[in-house]
């Protein structure tokens, strides 16, 4: 079986493997290939290639999160009697976090922002130059940029802009900016069927229909 | 003359051992959740059994489930599936049938469904019997599922098993076992941090599959299982590959002999299970010689297939569950099919004045179920005398000339009775879940021929036939020795050994939960209408018209008998509607209504309902019912419901010490005033105390059981005739006091485990009139004692060993001769000891017991049994064992000693050894193939 470092806290576990994805256990200095059903430990570091995908799922409360292609983040997380108090570093790369709600923090740093949580399903693009896009699809993300610590409030429908020049702001999400999320595609859990809809007014909504 | 009065035992209530003239039982102790439970019944008497069945049902519930007994080792035994035995207790009775229709009940009663014998049922065990797994002590929500989800579907070679156990600290992380349909996978489990992770190195295959993993606490106590399932898939290109199958083969002879009567059985089981893709298919056979068209059947066939998770079709005997109170579990020969779809979708909802309106997310699943059969076969008619035809003799008819008809009634015969029944549930969110269900179940009368074999016999006393000799005829020789132009006519309904029946029930029932189903409120409502003489077919407008006067004016009461008559017409492939032979025959107690209509309403008499809260909170499992069965509420689904009652229960249990320590308290009001009608009730308040005690493993376990029961029936003054003379005393108020303790001792040394198990238990009355009785007042309640211990070895050879020892004294009242009031006691014991040794690298086991039971008496009363068994397994090739088993129970009483009767027929009233007798013996060979 697939284990991190013994001696360090157990947080999540590895459920999916696409394509290159590649694991820097913490206290390590090199990467070796990751394979699912690895038990990760608090600080082990997680990198993608160009088409590589990953899925976790932490053990507290099976929140999950998705790194898409070209991403490279840290997984870290403070274990307590009843919680996980989570803090993914994420320098680049497509992430999907679908938090539950949490006794404790979710906070997801990259260089530009910080993107706090308490129960919701969003999607975080972070470009070390360009800064962070944060899509809402279902609670409250609330987005804080770095250089400015000005922060705003993602919604279900909304994504937040945030950049490395202090810049910060919240705009209506374009359907097709949603990034494609891998395991849907496969036949794991519901498939949706989406229908967009748009209002006299321009407005964009779109009508998810999960079906098995 | 004793033996007549032991037949009046009258064990009110529960009982741990049961014991007459007729046989000997002991109920089963010492009982884990899970653990199937064997009922065994062994037989003193001459009576030639036909067949046995063993009813049994979780404690308080309303229903029976019923599972034919088989003659093993010279018992009557039933097994209890482990599934249904739970932490709740079993109540459970029998009734063996004998080959002349007679039926000896156990407990012996006339009533043994209103009064079954109970099972305490160890919620938790530290002894040795730990590998059986279901004892469901704790709630397992706390253990998360992270991978795969339930129901999801997955690519084979992607799989990832994965279980969090981080909120569940008591679970022990070295002892655990994982099953991929059925196929252990512990060793390629790990656990660390916390987490169970397995990636399967061989491929699973296409289609559905089910993953069970069994945990301990670091106590050793057994949770249960966590189980779901997952679809794997591959692409059709390799469903040929994916095809897989499974199954036995076992052909089985036997030969039993008791009350000298040898029955010989060849018995033939197919089970067959294949798998290809999304599709499972399983396909059972059981045949036996003993099948016969003179009784029900006794092969069995079914074949299941399971599509995906969603659907499943069952065909042959299948088993049903639609509603406990309309069909649950009992056997149909037909179809059933099972729909389950899940549904999941929302609505972002449109977005006005910065507000969002209309959006939603709902989830859940639909649930359709359907069944259609028969519930029992058609039987033409029996063997024997009278069991075809019945001459009725008080009904000799004359023809147009004079001369006589004799008039035949048919005899011997079972309806088919057709079923067809649905239920159609949904769930939202898992927080609320309903469902509404109906069920029909007609006889076929029509099936049933008027005219079959005219080779049985039937009676005619000689002051039909003149003939003092002959007594029996055949409808030929009948026919021939009549005189003149004398005929016969058989009748072609309105027989006299039952009439076809009709019922229709149905009803509906809700689920809503809070707090993350913490609190969950249930309700189920239920009614039936039940035609107890289909014969008569609908009721036709001029009887309805004469139906309450003996006027024709064309009204039932003051209604036009023209509305009525086409309401029922228009109803009739429903149901047949007759008021004089239905019940109820309106729905609401006219006499009731005038009081209070929401009474009458809540108090229809062909109403069933329930009322039920359930809490989970800080170790306490609180159940709070109503539940009420209106007096002519039937279901054809579920013939042994209770009806007639109105009961509330207040239970909890309650664990501390870290579920080591357990408490059961309850409260149960029963009575069956259900109208104003009803001048005497009998009530029932039952009082319930249940503890166990399980410290930990490799520690003794303690459970100790009290249930105080009080019963009165409503009068409360003495019968007296129009003059005040004393006629009788009827009153009833009583109080049983059980009293169960249960000690389970592990024991482990070098070169042996041992399991020890004392049981300790007493049965007794108090009449609270006692002080107001007359001396020759008749109490009928037996009072019963008992104590048993088992000693059971494994040692590190493959031996096994186990003794029990049992004592049981029974204090039975009767009246004796003199009608004077009286008491027999009796102290049954019995000792029982078995081992099983293996060799060749277990590939052959040998098993030899011994058992002895007397009755205790003395002189001519005293009966024992002594009892050898002896049998073995041997594999003789992979996959292909042989088993023998047989046994012989000698009975030595002294009845036969010195009665100057020949009682071992050798033609010599000799006396010598007649006293000894086999009582049973039997031999059975069993050959099995697994494939």
């Amino acid at each position: 079986m697939f284990l991190s470092t013994a001696n360090a806290n157990k947080i999540a576990v590895v459920t999916k493997v696409k394509g290159l994805v590649e694991l820097m256990p913490t206290g390590n200095k090199l990467f070796s290939k990751l394979k699912a059903g690895t038990i990760l430990a608090d600080g082990d570091k997680i990198r993608t290639g160009t088409s590589g995908f990953a899925a976790i799922i932490f053990i507290d409360d099976k929140s999950t999160l998705k790194l898409k292609g070209n991403s490279e983040a840290v997984i870290t997380g403070q274990r307590t009697a009843a919680s996980i108090s989570k803090k993914i570093n994420i320098d680049s790369g497509t992430i999907r976090a679908t938090i539950k709600k949490q006794n404790s923090s979710f906070v997801i740093q990259t260089p530009t922002s910080v993107a706090s949580v308490k129960g919701t399903d969003f999607w975080l693009l972070t470009d070390p130059d360009k800064g962070d896009q944060v899509i809402g699809l279902e609670g409250i993300v609330s987005l804080k940029n770095i250089e400015t610590g000005q922060d705003v409030d993602v919604v279900q429908g909304m994504s937040g802009i945030s950049t490395p020049d202090g810049d910060i702001g919240v705009e209506e999400t374009e359907a097709s900016s949603i990034p494609t999320d891998p395991s849907d595609s496969s036949e794991e859990g519901p498939s949706q069927f989406k229908i967009y809809l748009e209002g006299p007014n321009g407005t964009q909504k779109v009508m998810v229909i999960e079906y098995q | 003359m004793k033996v007549y009065f032991l037949l009046i035992i009258s064990l009110f209530s529960t009982g741990l051992s049961q014991s007459s003239s007729l046989y000997y039982h002991k109920t089963p102790s010492d009982i884990n959740t899970g653990e199937p439970i064997e009922i065994s019944q062994l037989l003193f008497t001459d009576l030639g059994i036909e067949q046995g069945m063993l009813y049994f049902r979780n404690k308080g519930e309303m229903s029976y489930q019923e599972v034919e007994m088989r003659f093993v080792d010279g018992k009557w035994v039933g097994l209890i599936p482990g599934d249904r035995v739970t932490p709740i207790g079993i109540e459970y009775l029998s009734v063996l049938t004998q080959f002349d229709g007679g039926r000896i009940a156990l407990p012996l009663l006339d009533n043994p469904f209103d009064n079954p014998l109970i099972i305490n049922i160890n919620a938790g065990n530290s002894s040795n019997k730990s590998s059986k797994i279901n004892n469901s002590i704790k709630s397992d929500s706390d253990i998360l599922i992270l991978a795969p989800e339930n129901g999801s579907f997955q690519k084979s070679k992607e799989l990832v098993i994965s279980v969090s156990l981080f909120n569940s600290p008591e679970v022990d992380q070295k002892s655990y076992q994982l099953y991929i349909d059925d196929v252990d996978f512990t060793q390629e489990t790990v656990i660390f941090g916390d987490v169970l992770s397995l990636v399967p190195d061989t491929d699973l295959g296409i289609g559905l599959h089910k993953i069970k993993i069994l945990f301990k606490t670091t106590y050793g106590i057994p949770l249960s299982p966590l189980e779901w399932s997952f679809s794997t898939s591959k692409g059709l290109s390799s469903l040929s590959e994916s095809f897989s199958y499974k199954g036995s083969l076992v052909r089985k002879k036997s030969s039993n002999t008791a009350s000298k009567i040898t029955v010989n059985e060849d018995q033939f089981n197919l089970r067959l299970e294949a798998e290809a893709g999304w599709v499972k298919g399983k396909y059972s056979l059981k045949t036996s010689s003993r099948n016969s068209k003179y009784s029900q059947p006794l092969d069995r066939r079914s074949l299941s297939l399971q599509i995906t998770d969603y659907l499943r079709i069952e065909r042959g005997d299948v088993y049903p569950s639609i509603s406990p109170l309309i069909l649950d579990g009992k056997r149909i020969n037909g179809r059933y099919t099972k729909a389950d779809l899940n549904y999941g979708f929302g609505f972002n909802g449109i977005d006005l004045f910065g507000r969002t309106f209309l959006d939603f997310k709902l989830k859940g699943n639909v649930e359709l179920k359907t069944v259609s059969g028969n519930l029992v076969e058609e039987v033409q008619y029996k063997k024997g005398v009278n069991k075809a035809y019945q001459l009725l003799e008080d009904l000799i008819q004359y023809d147009d000339f004079g001369n006589r008809v004799y008039v035949f009634s048919r005899r011997g015969y079972t309806f088919p009775r057709k079923i067809n029944a649905a239920r159609l549930a949904f769930s939202f969110n898992n927080r609320i879940k309903g469902g509404f269900h109906f069920l029909k179940a007609k006889d076929d009368f029509e099936k049933i021929k008027t005219n079959v074999s005219f080779d049985n016999l039937f009676s005619a006393s000689e002051s039909i036939t003149n003939d003092t000799i002959i007594n029996y005829y055949t409808i030929p020789q009948f026919l021939d020795s009549l005189i003149n132009q004398d005929t016969i006519r058989v009748k072609t309904k309105n027989w006299n050994n039952g009439t076809p029946e009709e019922n229709l029930a149905f009803g509906f029932d809700l689920e809503g939960s809070l707090d993350n189903r913490k609190l969950l409120f249930q309700l189920g409502w239920n009614m039936s209408l039940t035609n107890s003489n289909i014969w008569a077919g609908t009721a036709s407008k001029d009887s309805l018209d004469l139906m309450m006067d003996t006027i024709v004016d064309g009204k039932l009461l003051d209604i036009p008998i023209g509305d009525i008559g086409d309401f029922i017409e228009s109803y009739s492939d429903i149901f047949t509607i007759h008021p004089l032979y239905m019940a109820p025959i309106i729905p609401i107690d006219p006499i009731a209504a005038e009081e209070s209509q929401i009474r009458a309403i809540l108090n229809m008499p062909s109403s069933a309902f329930y009322m039920r809260a359930k809490a989970s909170y800080s170790f306490n499992n609180v159940l709070i019912e109503y539940k009420q069965l209106g007096p002519e509420y039937r279901t054809f689904g579920n013939p042994y419901l209770t009806n007639n009652i109105r009961e509330f229960t207040i239970n909890d249990r309650l664990s501390t010490l870290g579920r080591r320590l357990m408490f059961v308290v309850g409260y149960r009001y029963r009575d069956n005033k259900l109208s104003d009608l009803v001048a005497n009730p009998v009530v029932s308040r039952t009082f319930s105390l249940n503890t166990t005690l399980v410290p930990g493993p490799g520690a003794p376990s303690i459970i100790v059981n009290i249930q105080s029961i009080g019963r009165t029936n409503g009068i409360d003054s003495l019968d007296k005739d129009q003059y005040g003379n004393f006629l009788g005393d009827s009153r009833e108020n009583s109080q049983a006091l059980n009293i169960m303790g249960s000690v389970n001792i592990p024991g482990k040394f070098e070169k042996l485990t041992t399991t020890t198990s004392i049981n300790v238990s007493s049965i007794t009355y108090l009449d609270n009139l006692a002080s107001q009785r007359k001396a020759s007042y008749f109490f009928s309640k037996s009072e019963t004692q008992s104590f048993s211990a088992t000693f059971s070895t494994r040692f590190n050879i493959p031996l096994k060993t186990s003794s029990t020892f049992n004592k049981t004294m029974i204090n039975t009242p009767y009246l004796d001769v003199n009608n004077i009031a009286s008491v027999q006691e009796s102290a049954w014991t019995s000792f029982s000891t078995s081992s099983q040794y293996s060799f060749f690298k277990n590939k052959l086991r040998s098993r030899i017991g011994i058992d002895f039971t007397s009755n205790g008496e003395k002189g001519a009363l005293a009966t024992k049994l002594f009892g050898a068994k002896l049998g073995g397994d041997w594999d003789i090739l992979d996959k292909l064992t042989l088993t023998l088993n047989s046994s012989l129970r000698l009975i030595d009483t002294n009845r036969n000693k010195n009665d100057g009767k020949d009682n071992d027929l050798d033609g010599e009233i000799d006396e010598l050894r007649e006293n000894w007798s086999i009582s049973n013996s039997g031999i059975n060979i069993t050959l099995g193939y697994r494939f």
